[in-house]
Formats: structure tokens, C-alpha cells, sequence
């Protein structure tokens, strides 16, 4: 097993460390706690119009506005109330032109910060070509079940161009005469 | 030579510097990386003060110390016994030559091992500070530099930052001494530009900067003290020089930004360090024979004796940047201490009086302006939570509203951190008029108003560009040859006029020449003949002086290097409207031409009205407001029974319903439940209908990050009152639904 998942170099540093672990629905996942820069209460978040439906929108956490993202929506998971557990991990990311970004990921609980050794992650399964196996790193069997560990960067990254421009015509474009 | 020095030394920074690394070095323990951090920023800061007056063991033990934090940085950033020792020794080694060196006793025998490269360093610095010639190499050899981006990059970011300025400052010196040859302030504080730059090169082991920067030098401490005669020749030989450092230092800037990185930066400077050679000596600077230094525009190439361009320095501009004086604005009072790093003028002043200013991070001033927001905000949050409200106690009132009285003017304050004088991006202005006058042979002055009025720094800071390209537009378009002016009854020397003023709550800068004015006739046949207008179009005079900012439009007949290649106005109108400003052009022909550039104060705050559409709220920016009111039955038509139009002051206005628009319940079933805002664009006009009005509100615009940067229809965010966060629409978006 140890040799499956070192796989490829690149994943190999991420995967033999430590994990934050929460809950979306029953199921169970992780991401690095590396990437984690605080975990918040839920608060309340202004949507923004016209974006997809997994971007719940945006929160001030301190002055900075960071955008909140719902990760059962955007694993396409059944559709729940938060219940009271609920809360906003904020994690950092770095862009493909290496800015640092905050996000937020909207989860039903937090569990707990758990030392996975690289060869207890097993890589990916393969279900039969479910888009969602591109955001995972790999899973891994504890006492309470699988948890799904996340390849957070990709997730947020990926948002990064999902949101497109309103049409405005050639107005844009055209000088003020005619107008 | 440390003992002629020695009062410039300050024993109690370093004794105190020492001191902290002791603290520090009693944290260390060997396998950790305790201590690490601090002992860096330490080291960097003793760094900083090192200079040549400094004995070379002392130079070399600080040399040493930094290869040793550097064999940790490599390594896996965790002390070495061996290391640790050698810090040990190192600091009882400084006591004691510290104490040696200040009492001018000879300095103790080394301890530790001093680093091979800290050796090096050594060589290379004492023969440029004692003898002014050995250095320069007699042949035209060109040296090069290459830079140690992987060990230095912090080093040479902050060379970089301040050579910039130290340049820009040594090039405004010289254009003061254009008119006043024999003002002392100036030639001392471009001396001490020089000196500082030499230093900081010498620092960083970049010979070829140092020597062309000692030689400069040299030349101005000839003309400190009297013994040789500042002429336009040897002004045009500073500013050459100073351009080829420029060069030098813009290379390291790229460099520093990955491009190029790590090759050897080549700029000729052995034929400028012959030519300042020979003025020291007393001969007459020889002709430039090759032209210095090309690759950058605009290139210095002098012709100094054929045309004397007659060029007036403005003499508030020439005082500024002489005489140590600038008062700060009075409403900075408690923030007086802070000078934004964006006014480069002041920063002599700064080495002078020493504590009037402080440079910092742009970064931190940020930073603290958030959390001076975010202060506000809890500060209403505690005054309006009802708790607190329904306690009866006079004491407790009068502390609150003690406590916001200091918020609010903690905020203001913390505001106008952000402001700067527009005098650094005029001034810029000064060196590139009187550059292009020379190369066209035409007699242009500039003059320059208002560079006190203050505007956000990263204003400031994106003015330049646009500036650049009008002022050379008004000098290579505008203004003609001396004997054309003479023959159209103006005098030969030309006037193009920068100016900076309040006006309609922003502020409005404009550029002004007395040149022959934009040709209306010209314009159009240029843009139908490029097929940017139809050949029978009716355009009013404003519109056809519109067209320049069109992509692609050039009217230059002759192609210059410097305007008319059919870039530059689309840029400049694009450049203001990023930063929310406006271009707008007023000429008459044979008599000149002025570009109006209307600019907000700050990109960072806006009065916003704050509107409501079912439970979301948005922001409206005021200034693109005209009018609200409130529908009666009847006043919205529909067309086409798709658009809807409302009758504004006599014009059909095209309505958006902003709720139906976004896709949120609406509250206001029909019209005449809400409330129309009229807002315009440009020329565009839109109605949009909302729900409610729910106040007007001046607001922090924040950035709505990466995630949204794909869409155009929000301008960004703000944070209100009670913490939440409010979207403020972008209204040239939807004038253009």
C-alpha cells in the first residue's frame, strides 16, 4: 500500500501531514491543516447575484472581504439546513500567479486535527469518471469510517474563473460618440 | 580613514543593536530554530547602518555573521552547534572592538572564523572610498553586475526602492541647478544622493554602480567646494550619469521581478566615467562621442552647445526640493511623523532632521487603516447593542460617546495616512519637458501648480503613465518650433501648464499648452481615412476631439520616438477610468489645448447611497447619481413590450428593475412601491428601480478578491456599520445593459 501512495513526488509532501477534519452531511473529509488560517461561527453572508450557486457569497472577517464557498453544493451533496455546528473554514491559498487569497468553505462541524502518515492515504478512488475525484487527494480508513482528504487549492482555485463578465454590448469598446 | 569618520558613526544604535543580538543569541539552542527570526532582522538592521567609515574587521565580522544566518536560511533553518558558537564569540568579540573602536584604540584580535567572502567583501570596498580614480579601469572595458538575487533579494528590493528615489531626487537637484548653478543646498543634498547610493551599491557588491556613482561624486564635491563650475555640460554629464545608474537600478527591478533574472546586467558607463574623469582634471568635457546610454528613452543625449534651451524651473518647485522646510498638511497633525514613502522630495529632509519622518510599508499603513476600521465598526456595535443601550448611567453615556468622538477621529486620521502630495508625479514631469525640448529643438517651460493637493497614493502612484504620455503629447504635438511661434505672433518659448485643484468633491488636474491646438478638420479626415467614423458622420467639435482617445489613432505626420506611434491615448483614457476619473478636452486651434483630467480623492472610499431590493442591500456610487424619485402610475412605458422607458427631464431613460434584474424577490409589486435612482455614465443614462432608499453612506471600497474578478457588474465591497458586507454596483456596467 505504502508504494501506491507515493504515486508522484508533487502529492507525496502534502500527503504524509497533518489534517483538519469536518463533516459535510454524514461523511467525513479533510484538508491540510497547512492551508487552514481559522475557523469562524457562522455568520451572516451577502450573497452575489448571479454567480453559482456554490458561492454563497461574501463575509468581512476583520476588514478583508473573502468570499464563502459551500462545499456541499459544490460536491453536488443532498441540499441541508446548517444546523448549529456549523461553521466557516478560512483558508489560505496561493493563486497561479502567487498571491495569497482567504476563502471561506462553509462545513456542518469541525472535527478534529488528526497526523496521517503517508502510508495510511490511500490515492483517489477511481468511480468510474465522477467529475469530484479531480478535487480529491486521496482517502483514508480510521476507527469511525473514511474520510475524504481534499485538495483544497485545486477546489478554490478552480472558482477562480468560473464567474464571467455581464454582457455590455460594444459599448465598452466604442468611443463616447453616438452614444 | 575610520578615526576621520568617526562622528558620522552612531556607537549607542549599534551598541543597542549588539545589545538585542546578545538577548537573542541567549534563546538559541542548538537543533532549533529559536531565535532565527529575530536575529536576521537584527543583523539587517545593523546591516543598514554598516558604511565605510567602519573599520574593515568590524565590516567583515558583520559580513560573517550574516554567511552564517545564510548557511542556516539554506540549510534546513535550524542552528548548528558550531554556529551557535561562532555567534558567541562574534559577540563578545564586538564588545570588545566596539568599545576599541569608539575609544580609537586598536581593535582586538578575531576569535571566530572570519568567512572567506566577508574577506572578499573587504578588499573590494576600502580603494573606492580612499582613492577616486584607482577603481575605474583605464580601457573601455565594460563591467558588468551580476546580481545574488537568491541571497540578497530583500537587500536589493530595498536598494532598489531607494535608489529610485535617491535618483529621482538627484535628477530634480540637477534640473534646480540648471537655473541656480551655485546653489549650495542642492549640490550638497545631490552630493549626498550620490554618496548613499555609493554606499548602498558597495553593500550589495555591484562595482560598476559604485564606481560611476564614487566618480559622480567626486565631481559634485569638486562643486561643493568651489572647484569647478557647474555648466550645462556638466550637468548634462550628471544627468547622464545618473541615467545610466537608473538603468542599472531599473535592470535590478526586473530582475528582482524574474525577468532576465540572474544575467549579467552590461551598461556602458567606462566612456561617462572618462568624460567625468577629464572634467575633474580640469579639462573641458569632451564630446560624448557614442551616446552613453540608448536603451532606455528618453535617452540623455546632449548637444550641449548648439542650442541653449531656455528652461525655467518653476521657483516654488526649485525651493521644495532645496530647502528642508516642507510642512506637513495641517489636518495630519497626529500623523505628522508618517511620510507615505510615495514623496520622494522629502526624503533628504528626512536624512537630515532624522526624526520629522518615518518610512514604512506601504503594507502596514494598509493594515492599519483596516484595523482602524474594523475599530469603528465595534465601536457602534457596543454603543448600539441594547444591553448597553438600556443601562441608565450618565457616566457610561459620556464615555461612549468620548470613545466615538476618538474612533471617528482616529479614522480620519487614519485616512489621510493614505493622502500624498501629487508633487512626486508632477515633478517627474519637469526632467521629461525639458528632455524633449532639447530633442526637438523647441523652447518649452513648464510650469507646475498645485502639487500640494493631495490625493490617495495609489493615485498617485497610477498617474504617472498618463501624465507621461500627455505631456509628451503637449510638448510634441502641442507646442511648435520656436520660429513657427514667432510667425504665429507668440513667443518663441512655449508654456505647457500642470495643474492640480479641488473641484467637484475630486480632484481635477490639468494640462495645459499654448501650441497650435488640436486641428478638429485633421482629426476627422485621419479617423475616416482609419475607418473609425463613417465618412459622413456629424460630429460636434467635442466628439471629434474624442476620437484621439480611440485605439490606434495617431495624427503625428512624422512618427518621433517618443508620441505618435498611435499608442498612448487609449492607454491614458483607460488608465483614468481605472482609477474611476474621467479625460475631457477643451482646444482652440492656433491657441492651445487642455486636457481636463477629473480624478476622485481616493480610490479607497466613496459616498455611497445605499439602496434596498428585497432583503440584499447595494451601493450605488453617489457621484454617478443624478437623480431619485419615486414612479407615479403611469410614467414607466414599455416598448417592444421587453424594455421599459421613463420620461427624466425630458429623455426616455431606459429602466432596469434591479431586483427582476438580479434575481431576488422584490417587495415593490409595482413601480410606483419603489423607488427609481437615475444613474449615468458618460452619456449613458439608466433608471434603476429599487425597492427602497435606505441612506446615504460613506464607505470603505474593498477589493471582492479573485473569486469575482470575472464579473463586472459589482465595483466591489464595503463593510458597513453593523459588520456585514455590502456590494456596491458597478454603474458603467449597467448604463450599458
Amino acid at each position: 500500500m505504502s508504494t501506491i501512495a507515493n504515486s508522484t513526488g508533487s502529492q507525496q509532501k502534502s500527503k504524509s501531514d497533518r489534517y483538519l477534519t469536518f463533516k459535510l452531511g454524514h461523511e467525513s473529509y479533510g484538508l491540510p491543516v497547512l492551508h487552514v488560517r481559522e475557523i469562524i461561527r457562522l455568520c451572516p453572508i451577502t450573497p452575489v447575484p448571479r454567480m453559482p450557486l456554490h458561492i454563497k457569497g461574501v463575509i468581512n472577517l476583520r476588514g478583508t472581504v473573502i468570499a464563502v464557498l459551500d462545499l456541499r453544493a459544490k460536491f453536488q451533496l443532498s441540499i441541508a439546513e446548517y444546523g448549529e455546528r456549523a461553521c466557516i473554514i478560512v483558508v489560505q491559498i496561493t493563486t497561479h500567479d502567487g498571491r495569497k487569497n482567504l476563502m471561506g468553505a462553509i462545513v456542518d462541524a469541525v472535527e478534529e486535527v488528526v497526523h496521517l502518515s503517508a502510508e495510511s492515504i490511500e490515492p483517489a478512488p477511481d468511480f468510474g469518471g465522477a467529475p469530484e475525484t479531480q478535487y480529491i487527494d486521496g482517502v483514508t480508513t480510521g476507527q469511525d469510517g473514511v474520510k475524504t482528504l481534499l485538495n483544497i487549492e485545486k477546489i478554490f482555485t478552480d472558482d477562480f474563473s468560473v464567474t464571467r463578465s455581464l454582457p455590455e454590448g460594444a459599448a465598452k469598446t466604442q468611443p463616447a460618440i453616438g452614444n | 580613514m575610520p578615526s576621520a569618520a568617526l562622528p558620522s558613526v552612531s556607537f549607542s544604535s549599534i551598541n543597542h543593536l549588539h545589545g538585542q543580538l546578545g538577548v537573542e543569541l541567549a534563546f538559541v539552542a542548538p537543533g532549533g530554530d529559536a531565535g532565527l527570526l529575530p536575529i536576521n532582522s537584527i543583523l539587517m538592521e545593523l546591516e543598514d547602518l554598516v558604511d565605510e567609515a567602519w573599520p574593515p574587521e568590524v565590516r567583515g565580522a558583520v559580513a560573517s555573521a550574516r554567511e552564517w544566518l545564510e548557511l542556516i536560511f539554506d540549510g534546513n533553518g535550524q542552528f548548528p552547534a558550531e554556529i551557535i558558537a561562532n555567534f558567541n564569540s562574534w559577540h563578545s568579540w564586538m564588545a570588545e572592538a566596539l568599545v576599541a573602536w569608539e575609544n580609537g584604540e586598536a581593535l582586538p584580535d578575531c576569535l571566530f572564523e572570519v568567512n572567506p567572502i566577508a574577506v572578499h567583501a573587504e578588499e573590494e570596498m576600502p580603494p573606492s572610498a580612499a582613492q577616486p580614480t584607482a577603481t575605474t579601469t583605464p580601457d573601455l572595458e565594460e563591467k558588468a553586475i551580476v546580481l545574488n538575487l537568491k541571497d540578497d533579494a530583500e537587500l536589493l528590493h530595498e536598494f532598489h526602492g531607494e535608489s529610485m528615489e535617491l535618483l529621482q531626487e538627484i535628477e530634480q537637484g540637477l534640473l534646480v541647478l540648471e537655473s541656480n548653478p551655485r546653489d549650495s543646498t542642492t549640490i550638497n543634498s545631490i552630493f549626498r544622493a550620490f554618496h548613499t547610493f555609493k554606499g548602498g551599491a558597495g553593500f550589495l557588491r555591484l562595482p560598476a554602480l559604485q564606481d560611476l556613482a564614487h566618480d559622480l561624486e567626486s565631481l559634485l564635491d569638486a562643486a561643493r567646494q568651489s572647484k569647478l563650475l557647474v555648466t550645462t555640460a556638466v550637468i548634462d554629464l550628471i544627468l547622464a550619469g545618473a541615467d545610466a545608474l537608473k538603468q542599472y537600478t531599473n535592470e535590478i527591478g526586473a530582475q528582482l521581478k524574474g525577468i532576465h533574472a540572474g544575467e549579467p546586467i552590461v551598461v556602458p558607463t567606462s566612456q561617462l566615467i572618462l568624460r567625468v574623469q577629464a572634467v575633474l582634471k580640469g579639462e573641458p568635457a569632451p564630446a560624448p562621442a557614442p551616446p552613453a546610454a540608448v536603451q532606455v528613452a528618453p535617452a540623455p543625449t546632449p548637444a550641449p552647445v548648439q542650442i541653449q534651451p531656455v528652461l525655467s524651473v518653476p521657483v516654488p518647485a526649485a525651493t521644495e526640493s532645496a530647502v528642508p522646510t516642507p510642512e506637513p498638511p495641517p489636518e495630519q497633525a497626529p500623523g505628522q511623523e508618517v511620510a507615505v514613502p510615495a514623496a520622494p522630495s522629502k526624503r533628504a529632509v528626512a536624512a537630515e532632521s532624522g526624526s520629522a519622518f518615518v518610512k514604512l510599508d506601504t503594507w502596514k499603513l494598509d493594515a492599519l487603516i483596516d484595523l482602524v476600521g474594523e475599530l469603528v465598526i465595534a465601536q457602534s456595535m457596543v454603543v448600539q447593542d441594547p444591553d448597553v443601550q438600556g443601562l441608565d448611567s450618565r457616566n457610561l453615556a459620556r464615555s461612549l460617546r468620548q470613545l466615538g468622538r476618538t474612533t471617528s477621529e482616529l479614522q480620519r486620521n487614519a485616512m489621510s495616512l493614505r493622502m500624498v502630495p501629487v508633487r512626486s508625479a508632477f515633478q517627474k514631469m519637469t526632467r521629461l519637458v525639458r528632455d524633449i525640448g532639447i530633442q526637438q529643438n523647441k523652447e518649452v517651460q513648464l510650469i507646475l501648480e498645485g502639487e500640494e493637493t493631495e490625493l490617495d497614493r495609489n493615485i498617485v502612484e497610477k498617474l504617472g503613465d498618463p501624465l507621461v504620455h500627455m505631456i509628451r503629447n503637449a510638448v510634441d504635438h502641442g507646442i511648435e518650433s520656436p520660429a513657427d511661434r514667432l510667425a504665429a505672433g507668440k513667443p518663441a518659448l512655449g508654456t505647457v501648464k500642470l495643474s492640480a485643484s479641488h473641484q467637484r468633491g475630486g480632484i481635477l488636474i490639468r494640462i495645459q499648452d499654448d501650441g497650435k491646438g488640436l486641428d478638429a478638420g485633421r482629426i476627422l479626415a485621419k479617423a475616416i481615412e482609419r475607418g473609425l467614423v463613417e465618412p459622413n458622420a456629424d460630429l460636434a467639435e467635442s466628439d471629434i476631439y474624442n476620437l484621439i482617445f480611440m485605439p490606434g489613432f495617431s495624427t503625428a505626420e512624422s512618427i518621433t520616438d517618443l508620441s505618435g506611434r498611435g499608442v498612448g491615448m487609449d492607454v491614458v483614457k483607460r488608465n483614468i477610468e481605472s482609477l474611476r476619473g474621467k479625460v475631457e478636452i477643451q482646444s482652440a486651434l492656433g491657441q492651445g489645448s487642455t486636457f481636463h483630467i477629473l480624478l476622485p480623492l481616493t480610490l479607497a472610499i466613496i459616498d455611497g447611497l445605499m439602496v434596498g431590493v428585497g432583503a440584499d442591500r447595494y451601493i450605488i456610487p453617489t457621484i454617478s447619481v443624478r437623480e431619485s424619485f419615486r414612479p407615479r402610475a403611469g410614467m414607466i412605458n414599455s416598448v417592444q413590450e421587453r424594455g421599459e422607458l421613463v420620461m427624466v427631464r425630458g429623455r426616455q431613460t431606459p429602466v432596469l428593475r434591479l431586483g427582476q434584474f438580479l434575481g431576488t424577490e422584490t417587495r415593490a409589486v409595482v413601480p410606483e412601491d419603489g423607488i427609481i435612482v437615475v444613474v449615468e455614465s458618460g452619456d449613458a443614462m439608466r433608471a434603476i428601480l429599487v425597492d427602497e432608499l435606505i441612506g446615504k453612506q460613506e464607505v470603505v471600497i474593498k477589493s471582492l478578491g479573485d473569486t469575482f474578478q470575472g464579473q463586472n457588474l459589482l465595483a466591489g465591497a464595503a463593510v458597513l456599520g453593523d459588520g456585514s458586507v455590502g456590494l456596491i454596483l458597478d454603474v458603467d456596467t449597467i448604463v450599458r445593459l
